[in-house]
This record gives C-alpha cells, sequence and structure tokens, in this order.
C-alpha cells in the first residue's frame, strides 16, 4: 500500500474547511471541546480525591450550595447524611436513597418540644429521639462534639462520618432546603450543611438512587 | 489476482461503491453532529474533550473521501484514508463488542434506540463485518492504482 502524503494533506484540509463552515451554520451551542457531563461522573474515586473531598468539607462553617456533581460524589463516598425538608406525603411519595425526612413546614415542633440547642450548647454528648407528627422518628445528638441525624440505627453515632449533612426539597423555587438548612445552622450548631438546589426533580432526573 | 487487481471495470465498481458507502454514511452524522457526538461519547474510548470535533470533522472527512472515490480524483490519498478509517471504526467496534458495551453504532444511521441489547450486539458485529469487507475494497482500490 503506497500513499500520497500531499493528497491526503489535501483531503484533511478540504475536510477540516467544510467542518469549520458547518460549525459556523450551526444553530444550537455545540462547544467545539466538549465539556464534563454531570451525569457522567464517575463514581470510582481514588483514595486522594476522597482525602481532598474530606478536607474540603472540613472547611464549611455555615451552609454552602453543592451542585448535583458534588452531591452525588459525596453520597456515592457516604460522606454526608441526605435530609429531606419536603413534607411527609412527598417523602413518602419518593425521596433521596436513606435520606431522613425533616418537613420544615412542621419545624415549630421541633423546637417547642426538644431543646436542642442548649443541649448542644451544653457540649455534653446525648441523643434525642424526635418524632414529627405522623413522620418517622429519627435521632439528633452530639458525639465526640460532632452533631448527628440518624433514622436507621443508633450504630452511626459511633460511627462520625454522618456529621455533614445536605439538604434538598423540591427543587429550583422550593425554599424550604434554605429554610431548614439555616434553622439546623443557627439553632443547633449543624455548621457542615450543604444545601442542593437541585433537589429531588433533578435527583431522579439523572436516575440516582432513591427509595 | 494480478489480473482482478488490474481489471479496469472492477476497479472502477470497488471506488463507486465505496464512495457511495462513505457519502451515504456521512449524511446523518452532518445533518446531526449532536447526536453523533452523543454516540462517540458511549464507546468510552476516546478523550470525551474531543469528541464534539470528532463528530464535526469525522462525517466531512467521510464525504470528501466518498466524492474523491467517485469522481476518480486523488484516489491513493482516498483510499488510503478510507482504510485508516474503516481501522479505527472496526477497532472501536470489536472493542466495545468486546467489553460488553452494546450501543448504537452510529455508523450509517444515528437512531438505533428502538432496538434491544441482542439486537444491538447482532447490528454491532454486522457492522464489524461490513467495515473489513469495505476495508477489503479500500485496500484494493488503493494497490489497484497504484500498479497503473
Amino acid at each position: 500500500m503506497k500513499i500520497n502524503i500531499k493528497q491526503v494533506y489535501i483531503i484533511l484540509l478540504i475536510s477540516l474547511c467544510f467542518s469549520l463552515l458547518r460549525y459556523a451554520f450551526l444553530r444550537v451551542d455545540y462547544p467545539l471541546f466538549k465539556k464534563s457531563k454531570l451525569d457522567s461522573l464517575d463514581v470510582s474515586i481514588d483514595n486522594e480525591k476522597i482525602t481532598s473531598l474530606e478536607s474540603m468539607i472540613s472547611s464549611i462553617n455555615s451552609p454552602t450550595l453543592v451542585d448535583i456533581k458534588l452531591a452525588k460524589l459525596l453520597f456515592d463516598n457516604s460522606l454526608v447524611k441526605f435530609i429531606d425538608a419536603r413534607d411527609v406525603e412527598s417523602y413518602s411519595e419518593q425521596h433521596i436513597l436513606n435520606s431522613i425526612n425533616i418537613p420544615y413546614d412542621l419545624i415549630e415542633d421541633l423546637n417547642n418540644e426538644h431543646d436542642l440547642s442548649f443541649l448542644f450548647n451544653s457540649k455534653n454528648e446525648f441523643y434525642e429521639k424526635i418524632i414529627i407528627e405522623k413522620n418517622e422518628p429519627f435521632y439528633i445528638g452530639l458525639k465526640d462534639n460532632k452533631p448527628f441525624i440518624t433514622d436507621k440505627n443508633l450504630d452511626i453515632i459511633n460511627d462520625s462520618q454522618y456529621t455533614t449533612f445536605i439538604v434538598y426539597c423540591s427543587g429550583e423555587g422550593c425554599s424550604l432546603s434554605e429554610d431548614l438548612g439555616f434553622y439546623l445552622n443557627e439553632q443547633f450548631s449543624f455548621n457542615r450543611i450543604f444545601i442542593y438546589e437541585g433537589g429531588m426533580p433533578e435527583w431522579s432526573k439523572y436516575g440516582y438512587p432513591v427509595e | 489476482m494480478k489480473k482482478i487487481i488490474n481489471h479496469k471495470n472492477s476497479l472502477t465498481i470497488s471506488r463507486l461503491l465505496l464512495g457511495i458507502i462513505f457519502i451515504y454514511a456521512s449524511f446523518d452524522k452532518i445533518i446531526d453532529p449532536i447526536s453523533f457526538s452523543s454516540l462517540i461519547d458511549n464507546y468510552h474510548i476516546t478523550p470525551y474533550i474531543l469528541h464534539n470535533l470528532a463528530a464535526l470533522f469525522i462525517p466531512w472527512l467521510e464525504l470528501v473521501v466518498g466524492v474523491c472515490l467517485i469522481r476518480g480524483v486523488f484516489l491513493n490519498g482516498a483510499s488510503f484514508i478510507a482504510s485508516s478509517l474503516l481501522i479505527f471504526f472496526i477497532f472501536i467496534l470489536v472493542q466495545a463488542v468486546a467489553r460488553g458495551i452494546n450501543i448504537d453504532c452510529g455508523c450509517f444511521d444515528l437512531n438505533s434506540t428502538t432496538l434491544d441489547e441482542s439486537e444491538l450486539k447482532i447490528k454491532m458485529l454486522w457492522r464489524i463485518f461490513e467495515d473489513i469487507l469495505f476495508l477489503g475494497l479500500a485496500i484494493f482500490i488503493n494497490i489497484g492504482y497504484n500498479d497503473k
């Protein structure tokens, strides 16, 4: 097989010109160099990245916005506990896997019946069973000077992984997650709180785990 | 063999056939580079950042090669590029099948979403077979016209 390099170059050049012409006439957003996709996030990240995630989390001291990419990374590496701020019905219908439900609409009950602020500020370890109306109970407390919330079993308090929370609700236009995030931060000293604005609609749209 | 290679009609038929195939394969991709770029993503083998560029350039390269083959100009260069493209296509299809990635190959049309997994796999195997035949044609054209 013989190769006429000059012919090859001419053909490549002609094709390139046509490609650029086509690009000029494209009426949609089409970057020549493709940006990374949010939903193509590789869930198998290495130890170095987990370490950097952990150090990033430890630097948080007030409610911080998080996008779906970071939310999924934190979820995959079990670095956070998800909190659903929507009402009981919405939560029962579908929620992010292993998330717990703290409906912000009922948050006054939490405030009236449990003086958690005092307990957190006293710096002594504690755990308190919380029942908000007909909602499933969850536990809130302080262990090793780190606040926790869990609804599965109390073993979690021996494991400090869930000291960071992601609060979400029904996506853009829903302020429950933000309200609850700031509430937990200001009233109960939960410093490591992320607000996931995309919420349930975006999470399920990407086909991420729900129950 | 030499007789076959030097046979003018068989060479003409081969280049016309391959030219038509290349032009036909380029149309859908030229019209819809976005879908073609998404199809390239599915192969998980080439750098993601380059997929839009490739989706824009490859169809035009196919078209220009096809036109050259039909018109009978730059036959050496066109048949060489055709061979290179086909080797690349065969490689990415074989690796996809070997890794169990059953996808719409995007070889001719860009939409085979109605096919199930087994149908997609059969389609991919068929495309590999086709590409090997086309590669044979491209090499035949290159050698044939070099000997003249």
